[in-house]
């Protein structure tokens, strides 16, 4: 009760001085927290001193085209980045030929162990275009790049794409400046195997460690 | 180099022009200027100790040029006013006496940046708790970015792991060392929050510590006299201590420093994240951002409506520690 009694006194006291809150407040209007002001405030048209393209080192970047996205955003080139690409210097006959010539033998992809989703509802060719392997597939049969693979993977998180393409999921690069530039999905998911793996921490603070032991 | 003027001052006659009339004299000059009371206590002192130091170095054989220019250097940051005081000169100055005291106690060069806020920027953070592993890459990004004392092992982010169903940071532990993540666990990371009405600025009684317009809080190493005030305001356990010299190996040095983020700090004096400013000013994320294998971070300009941190206020459920505090964290909680 007397909080409310001392807060009158103050109110009516800045009344009489002609001292508004808005004047106290750094963020005008009433008193709202920071998160419900930002809301209000908008810098239509921000004139950064740094470029987002200038901070990145790494591959080249490709331009990400989504109808989806108000705004665009750059993402790192992916192609460059797969060892054995293009596929087709080496997938010049049909995949059926190719098995069958292999059966005895060690079978190329080898390495290649798909632990995403279950057996009966994903298999190679679900993603993989077998008529052209130097592309993906989407569900509807279209073509989807390798450097635009995020389509592919929309089909089915889509919530996942949608906080990525908000800035809740993923990774950002090249700082917080504009343009915006973004890993791709495969970047840091392996699209075979797309869970991380559980490891151990990178440190053990060891004086910490005592103090705690001690205690 | 010649200053253009005193050419033509030299060749210009009292009968040409009105210049001579216009110059003070020499009493004018040094003797009958305003001086205020730290400068008097500089030029008392230091006329004092300059004719010590003058029979001292001009007896001694061993005093070398380098050991001459580092006690001169050191004299005079140790009258320098405080940064937030200073003018741009005065900023630029101490930055060039601060690389060259580097460069003679380490025998490289060192670049330490004054990089101002930037128009129409209020930094904000955000931690997404779903996605936050315990991996502590951050931890270990944080520390050889900021140059933070190896041998007490300080730094400035925590990782505590909490038992699913609750949060409470004191049955968390926050030195874990088994495979992450753990069962039925899940982790939320601490460091300086940047409070918009930060509690630490408010009780720092020689004005060391204060929010730039930017909104990262930060201390002015050279005028902090470690009180610890500031650490024991802080509600989040947001602030370090300097116990004694901070020790980094040579080679491990992050040389791209900033006056008020990274630049080597001495015993008895407090230190904190700075959203790495020398990094976040030049438009970069901070290290724990950068080094994030989850993307759990997320850093950005709250007065921009199309940064990401924006959208993650606008379209997550977010929330704030101790929030009734009314200290206004911009570091936000949400989880997918």
């Amino acid at each position: 009760m007397n909080k409310y009694i001392f807060q009158g006194i103050i109110f009516i006291t800045m009344g009489f001085l002609g001292i508004s809150c808005d004047s106290l407040h750094k963020f005008k209007g009433e008193h709202h927290s920071l998160a419900e002001e930002l809301r209000k405030i908008s810098v239509d048209s921000i004139n950064y001193k740094f470029d987002a393209r200038d901070i990145y080192k790494g591959n080249s970047l490709i331009l990400a085209y989504t109808s989806d996205s108000i705004h665009n955003f750059y993402l790192p080139e992916r192609t460059s980045e797969i060892t054995s690409f293009p596929c087709l210097s080496c997938h010049t006959e049909p995949l059926e030929d190719l098995k069958n010539k292999q059966e005895n033998g060690k079978q190329a992809h080898w390495d290649i162990k798909i632990n995403h989703a279950e057996n009966n509802v994903m298999g190679c060719i679900t993603c993989h275009d077998q008529n052209s392997m130097d592309g993906l597939t989407a569900i509807n049969k279209g073509k989807i790049t390798y450097n635009e693979s995020f389509k592919l993977c929309l089909q089915c998180h889509s919530t996942q794409y949608n906080d990525w393409l908000g800035g809740a999921h993923g990774k950002s690069l090249g700082g917080w400046v504009e343009p915006r530039i973004m890993n791709n999905c495969v970047n840091c998911h392996d699209p075979h195997s797309p869970a991380f793996e559980p490891r151990w921490p990178a440190r053990l603070n060891t004086i910490k460690l005592k103090e705690q032991t001690s205690n | 180099m010649k200053h253009p003027n005193k050419s033509i001052n030299k060749e210009c006659s009292p009968d040409s022009c009105g210049c001579q009339n216009d110059k003070p004299d020499g009493f004018e000059q040094k003797l009958n200027k305003p001086i205020n009371r730290r400068g008097m206590f500089q030029q008392l002192t230091a006329s004092l100790l300059t004719g010590a130091g003058l029979v001292n170095s001009s007896c001694s054989v061993t005093a070398t040029d380098d050991k001459r220019e580092k006690k001169q250097l050191e004299w005079e940051e140790y009258f320098k006013g405080n940064y937030r005081l200073m003018s741009d000169n005065e900023k630029q100055d101490t930055v060039k006496r601060l690389e060259r005291l580097y460069e003679l106690n380490n025998g490289n060069h060192a670049s330490i940046s004054s990089e101002q806020p930037s128009e129409n920027v209020l930094f904000g953070y955000a931690f997404n708790i779903s996605k936050c592993q315990g991996y502590m890459d951050c931890v270990n990004a944080c520390v050889q970015e900021n140059n933070q004392d190896r041998n007490s092992q300080m730094q400035y982010i925590r990782i505590h792991e909490h038992q699913n169903g609750q949060i409470n940071f004191d049955l968390a532990d926050d030195d874990f060392y088994h495979e992450v993540p753990a069962a039925g666990h899940f982790y939320i990371g601490t460091q300086c929050f940047h409070c918009e009405n930060p509690p630490c600025v408010e009780v720092c009684p020689v004005k060391a510590t204060w929010k730039e317009k930017d909104g990262i809080v930060v201390i002015d190493y050279d005028w902090c006299i470690g009180c610890r005030y500031c650490m024991a305001a802080c509600p989040y356990d947001g602030r370090r201590f300097n116990w004694a010299t901070p020790e980094i190996p040579t080679e491990e040095i992050n040389k791209d420093q900033h006056y008020l983020g990274n630049r080597l700090r001495k015993k008895g004096v407090m230190e904190k994240c700075t959203f790495c400013i020398q990094r976040s000013r030049k438009g970069n994320n901070p290290a724990c951002v950068d080094a994030c294998p989850t993307g759990a971070r997320i850093f950005g300009n709250l007065l921009d409506p199309n940064s990401e941190i924006r959208w993650v206020l606008d379209n997550k459920k977010v929330f704030r520690l101790k929030e009734d505090l009314g200290t206004e964290p911009k570091f936000w909680y949400f989880m997918d």
